[in-house]
């Protein structure tokens, strides 16, 4: 195994950014409506018991990545099965989360320009990252959440002024059920989409403080997510955040104070990138470091880039059009119930059976 | 469009030898197949991408596998 150490700081503020990653600009789901605050506040309090799970997984076998502890708790055949899924969810997460940079950017700014060209080039830097290892990823992120987020909340200040609160309410006007299926959305994508973090954490040099990194990273981003959706309600409105691709792009772009402080939606853009950038590259490292496992490699940075040019390939064939990509939303919150809560779960049920055979 | 076709053999290229040869000199032939096989693979489908191929995408196959798991509709 290579020797790599993250402190706490790092693991948290890299959560915080993977939280807010691709969500910041695509939302995650408007059937809330205005109760949208009400459905982000239920993700998270449903998030906390699988925050926990990861957490209490990765310091059962401390030192050890999911990947391994899969290996030991389900024996050498079955453990190397389901560490090829959490392989295919790793790199299938990061290929969607490249996609959808590029439709971003096709969308907002560069419509003659191939999606090809973007997802190369995101993904070149992303591969660059993985290959440097988490320590690497860390660092940056320590460098650069400090201004990103004081960059991207300010922007809430500043659009005090075109805000209307009555976009808010009636509150729970349209009934539970929206906002609990809105909630179930924000729990999957991006919450509960923490797991892949039990491929990496194992790198935390304080292994005690696994569930307060968990916990403070996910808040945190889960925080900012929900000033941002509230801030778009409160600019837009209800109906035209709904009607929207990008609401946080548009929010932001209304903003105008005096003759100055003007198209600021480039903050929104430059957050955005940032935020993939890392997501993308935690995804491709922690599938490079289950297909490393799982053939027994001994570097997993030595078939980054083969992996990472997949990744590419996939991210330009995934979707026909921007509509499928926002329609795959609704797919994905089930899609996604296996890798987050049933394997982790039952991992962690086994593994606690065995240890108390074992004692 | 075309333009991409060299941009993306020498990005391959470049980390062809600057990655992959390393592998072939330390006799790391498991790192080096498996990295072969995989560049060329993806090599292909970013020619076929650019050329505008039609390639099947794993959303479709998995959006009907959830529906039915699911019973969702559409």
């Amino acid at each position: 195994m290579e020797r790599e150490i993250i402190s706490t700081k790092q693991g948290t503020f890299m959560m915080v950014i993977f939280v807010i990653g691709s969500s910041i600009v695509l939302g995650s789901s408007v059937e809330a409506k205005q109760d949208i605050w009400i459905a982000i506040v239920v993700a998270l309090f449903m998030s906390l018991p699988m925050l926990f799970v990861y957490s209490k997984l990765l310091t059962s076998f401390p030192g050890k990545n999911l990947y391994y502890i899969l290996e030991e708790v389900f024996g050498k055949v079955a453990g190397k099965i389901i560490s090829l899924l959490y392989v295919w969810y790793s790199f299938h997460l990061g290929a969607l989360v490249l996609r959808n940079f590029s439709e971003f950017v096709q969308v907002i700014s560069l419509p003659e320009t191939p999606q090809t060209i973007i997802i190369i080039f995101l993904g070149l830097v992303c591969l660059w990252a993985a290959k440097a290892g988490i320590e690497i990823i860390g660092r940056w992120t320590a460098f650069i959440f400090p201004v990103g987020w004081f960059v991207l909340l300010i922007t809430i200040p500043l659009s005090m002024s075109k805000m209307h609160l009555i976009n808010i309410k009636p509150v729970l006007h349209n009934d539970l059920k929206p906002v609990l299926s809105s909630a179930f959305s924000f729990f999957t994508f991006p919450f509960a989409e923490t797991v892949i973090f039990t491929t990496v954490f194992n790198t935390l040099r304080n292994k005690k403080k696994t569930f307060k990194v968990y916990l403070s990273g996910t808040v945190v981003g889960g925080a900012i997510i929900l000033l941002l959706s509230v801030r778009n309600i409160l600019v837009l409105g209800v109906h035209i955040t709904t009607d929207l691709y990008f609401p946080s792009y548009m929010a932001v772009r209304t903003l105008s104070i005096g003759d100055f402080i003007q198209r600021t939606e480039i903050t929104v853009a430059t957050f955005y990138t940032i935020g993939v950038f890392i997501k993308a590259s935690v995804c491709l490292y922690a599938a490079s470091k289950g297909v490393a496992k799982i053939l027994n490699i001994e570097k997993s940075s030595q078939i980054v880039a083969p992996i990472g040019f997949l990744m590419m390939n996939l991210a330009c064939i995934v979707y026909s059009s921007t509509m499928e990509m926002f329609d795959w939303i609704n797919t994905y919150k089930y899609y996604a119930i296996p890798f987050q809560i049933i394997i982790p779960v039952i991992t962690l049920i086994i593994a606690k059976i065995k240890f108390y055979v074992k004692n | 469009m075309m333009i991409i076709i060299p941009i993306c053999s020498i990005i391959f290229l470049l980390f062809i030898i600057f990655d992959l040869a390393p592998r072939f000199i330390e006799k790391q032939w498991k790192v080096f197949w498996f990295y072969t096989v995989l560049i060329s693979f993806s090599f292909v489908i970013h020619i076929l991408v650019v050329l505008d191929f039609k390639l099947p995408s794993p959303a479709v196959p998995i959006k009907r596998l959830v529906s039915y798991i699911f019973g969702l509709q559409g």
